[in-house]
Order: C-alpha cells, then structure tokens, then sequence
C-alpha cells in the first residue's frame, strides 16, 4: 500500500465509523447529557436492563425479523431457482420488479402498503408488517441466492441426472446442498435487514406497538439517551456477530467452488 | 428441463410482489384521484389540484431533490479515492476492508442518524474537539439545521458508493495504468481518460441507488434538521401519521416519486456520453 492509498483508506473509515464510536464511547460515559469530560460507568447497560420498554421493543423486533427471515428465504429461495431457470421476458421484468423493490423510497411503499392493508380491512398490525417486510427483504434473498445457483456447475446436475437420479432427487440432493451457505446467508441478511427497517415498520404496525428502531425513534426525538447509546451497542454488537457469520458463509461457498 | 415446470416456485415471490409493489402504487394512484372512496374516513378529491395551488410543495420537491442531488455529490468525492483505493490493495487486506465498508449499511439508519445526533450535539464530543482551537464556541453546531440533513445523507450513501466503483475499479487492469505512465499521461490525465471512463457505468447506476432513497427520506430531516429543515418526505409521512389525508399524501408521493425517477434517468442519460465515447470498455 502506497502512502496516498493509506491516508485516502483511513480517512473514510474514520468518516464511517465516527457515529458508531461515539455512540459506544458515550455509552460508558456517566454523564446524562453526553457531554464531557468522560467518567467511565457502566451504569446505562444495568439502567437499560430495567428499562422494560427497550426489552420489551428488542424482543418484539428479534421475533419480527425471524419471521421475515424465515419466510423470506423460503419464497426468495423458490424465486431464485425459477429465476435461474427463465430466459424470456418475464425474467427480465421480474428483476425489473425486484430493483423497483430496492431502489423506491420505503416511505412511498409503506404508505402504498398501508393503503392496500387498509382497502382490505386488515390496517395496520403484526400480519400487515410482516407481509410488508417479506415484500422489501425478498429482493436481497434473491439475488443473493441467484447468484450462486448461477455459479454452480451444470455438469454435477448432469451426472447425477444421467446417473438416475430424478429432477426432483437431484434439486434436493445435488443444488440445495451446493447452495445452501448462500441461502444461510440470505436469511442472515433479511434478518438484518429486517430488523433495522424502521419506515416500513413505522407505517404498518399500529401506534404504541413499537419494535426497536420505532423505540429508539420515539426517545431520540425527545432528545439524547445514555440507554440508547448502551443499546446501540448491544445491537452493533450484534450486527457485527452477523456479519461476520455471513462473511464465514461467503468462504464456506468458496470451499464448495474450490473442490467441486 | 427442456420444458421449464418450476413456473410454480414463483407464485408465492410473485404474489408478494404484485400485492406489496405493483397493487399498492397502482391502487395509490386511485387515491390521490379521489377515486377509492370507501378506503378512508376522509376521502378527498381535488389532492391534485392542491399541489399546484400553491408554490409550497414544489418548493419542498426541490429542496428534496436539491438535497439528494448534493448528498450523492459530496459522496461520490469521498467514495472514488476510496473505492479506487480499496481496489488497489493486496486482496487479504481487501477482504477486511470491504467488511468495514459494509458493516455501517448493515446498520440501523435510525441508529446511524442518532449517532450523528450525538456526534454533532453542542458540547458534544465533536463540538467539544472543534472548540479547542478556540475559533467558535464549543455550544454552538451545525446540528439542527438543513446542512446536518445533507451531510447525514452523504453518510448513508458512502457503502453503497464505495462498493460499486470498488467493483468496477477492481477489474481495471494496473497494465493499462502503468503504460499510460510511461508513455508520459500525469495523474490526472490517467484519471480522466482510465480510470473515470471505465467506472463510470457502475458508478451512473450506483448513484442512482442512492440518489432516489435520498430524496424521499425524512427520518434524518426530522431529527438532524431543526425546525426549518423538513422535507417533502416529512409532509408526506405527516399526511398519514397525523393529518389523516391518505389522498394527498399518495398524490405528494406519486410527484415524488415520478420526479426522483425521472431526474435519475435524465442523469443517466446525460452522462451516458461520458463513457460511450471512450473506446477502452
């Protein structure tokens, strides 16, 4: 690494991260305000473990995101291995479809997605959510999924085809094995992504039923939070965890690519 | 698999879509018409007409899109020396960059925003750094004011940004740089006839990606901006959230989102030129 690539590099992860740490500083700092100077306490991570609010919010997000998860991997898995196997158009408007998902305003979806759940007379609640957040996730476990069907050898489904083995036998035995760390991985990644939705969740769950990001909106907008900071961390924390178990995935498919 | 008889693995993903996509946009239409009567307590015809009524709404449309427009910007700054860099570097130290990079988008946007809450707060600890060179007072910040916003939306672009010209940088060959060295091309000369045309593309679509859930934010508006620092986004969402109107919210957002689609791809064409002349591609 030339000198320029290490400052350029440094700069922009200090950029990046600056929010994060000071979140997780102040969250060790006793004063109520965060400000300085800095007392080191630990006593927002034991305030935030009575803090009924923030659990019980915590909870309900962890429960939402599984579901989603769950679900989301399921249809997008399915999608996927249509997807690979589509040539003609309707292949093509469905990516079309699922960048759509992507690319638009989750505010103008949310509000789009209430008013269908409102038309049929459901409104807002814990369906309507989920429904809503499998419906935005889809598009990442697709693509995820997608790419590394594309990536797997034909000739393995070949042989095991002209070894006897029926369509049906050689998908459960053959492509859902090869593929599986990828599809590890997309529920990881919808359950992320999931759980730190808060536009969608902000429109279809009903006012006072508050999931994490919805929590943490309400105490931010009435000004700084020492619990919050401790809780940022946790869920940081977390988010790292998963990221790094997706990381361990990507090489667990390249172990598969390797030795095929 | 000649004939293809997996159509059915797609039902449920298409189902999904077209009932939380295509119906809920389409149906959206129908409200802010006025049209879907029996959808609300308080259906209103005449959303329409009320846009135009008056210069507010365009003038918040602008200042959504001015905004987006500015944060993809100051983005695109900070994430070419970046992902050019990260492309440059010897691929185990890659590796781990690259999970820095993705790590923030894998966060909360609310928790990001509330971090820069923090981070910009008088007194706080970027406040409290600034103040000991003694040229403004440690109290005062930019935080409440529209320039938080902007800046906040830059933020949130970096990962996506990075990662596309990281991508379309990594497949440049150092070949091609370094026998425009010696043929005598300065840093800048390489830059722009290398090195910007070939990420170019990745870079139109990128921004893109960025641009459009830019402008129609307004978490970060709403924490971050003060009192004089909403956006369209805000009204929309306060449309539905306090005022009950669901018809002129979906007409507010209809504008927005054919406004946000449409500078995207005049964008896209505009600087299609850029790349398609240069014949390295």
């Amino acid at each position: 690494m030339t000198k320029a690539q290490k400052i350029v590099i440094a700069s922009v992860e200090l950029i990046l991260y600056a929010p994060l740490i000071v979140v997780i500083l102040m969250s060790f700092n006793s004063s109520l305000y965060g400000t300085f100077p800095f007392s080191f306490s630990l006593k927002w991570y034991s305030y935030l473990l009575k803090s009924e609010d923030l659990l019980i919010a915590s909870w309900r997000s962890i429960w939402l995101s599984f579901v989603v998860a769950l679900l989301a991997t399921t249809i997008g898995t399915m999608f996927a291995v249509w997807r690979v196997s589509v040539k003609s158009v309707i292949g093509v408007a469905s990516d079309g479809i699922l960048v759509a998902t992507v690319a638009i305003p989750w505010l103008i979806l949310g509000i789009a997605m209430l008013q269908v759940f409102n038309l049929i007379g459901i409104g807002r609640g814990t369906v309507s959510a989920v429904i809503g957040n499998v419906a935005v996730v889809l598009p990442y476990v697709v693509f995820v999924v997608m790419t590394r069907l594309r990536g797997l050898d034909e000739n393995l489904i070949e042989a095991g085809r002209s070894l006897g083995a029926t369509q049906l036998k050689s998908f459960y035995r053959i492509t859902v094995p090869l593929a599986m760390p990828s599809i590890l991985g997309s529920t990881l990644l919808a359950f992320v992504v999931c759980f730190n939705n808060f536009t969608i969740q902000y429109f279809l769950l009903p006012l006072g039923v508050r999931t994490l990001p919805l929590e943490i909106y309400s105490q931010v907008r009435t000004g700084y939070s020492p619990a919050i900071n401790a809780l940022a961390t946790v869920v940081l924390l977390g988010t790292v965890l998963i990221a790094l178990l997706l990381e361990r995935l990507g090489a667990g498919s390249k172990h598969f690519r390797d030795h095929r | 698999m000649k004939t293809n008889r997996r159509w059915f693995l797609s039902l449920p993903g298409f189902a999904i879509l077209a009932s939380m996509l295509v119906i809920p946009l389409l149906l959206q239409v129908l409200t802010s018409l006025g049209l879907a009567k029996n959808l609300s307590e308080f259906p209103r015809a005449g959303s329409w007409r009320r846009i135009f009524e008056s210069t507010l709404y365009l003038r918040l449309l602008y200042r959504s899109m001015w905004s987006g427009l500015v944060a993809t910007a100051i983005a695109i700054v900070i994430a070419w020396p970046a992902g050019w860099a990260i492309s440059r570097v010897p691929k185990g130290i890659q590796k781990v960059l690259l999970g820095t990079v993705i790590l923030p988008y894998l966060v909360s946007t609310v928790l990001l925003i509330y971090g820069f809450f923090v981070l910009l707060a008088g007194n706080g600890p970027l406040m409290s750094v600034i103040s000991l060179t003694n040229l403004i007072s440690a109290d005062s910040s930019i935080l409440y004011t529209h320039t938080a916003t902007v800046l906040m939306l830059a933020y949130e672009a970096l990962p996506v940004l990075i990662l596309v010209i990281y991508a379309s940088s990594e497949s440049i060959d150092q070949a091609l740089i370094d026998s425009a060295r010696s043929l005598g091309a300065t840093r800048l000369k390489r830059f722009f006839h290398i090195i910007l045309p070939l990420t170019m593309p990745g870079l139109v679509a990128g921004s893109a990606l960025v641009f459009v859930p830019a402008v129609g934010s307004f978490v970060e508006s709403q924490i971050l901006g003060g009192p004089n620092g909403i956006l369209l986004g805000n009204v929309i969402s306060d449309q539905i959230r306090r005022i009950n109107d669901p018809a002129f919210g979906a007409a507010l957002s209809l504008m927005l989102l054919s406004a946000v689609l449409t500078a995207a791809y005049v964008f896209g064409r505009l600087l299609k030129p850029l790349y398609r002349r240069s014949n390295l591609a």
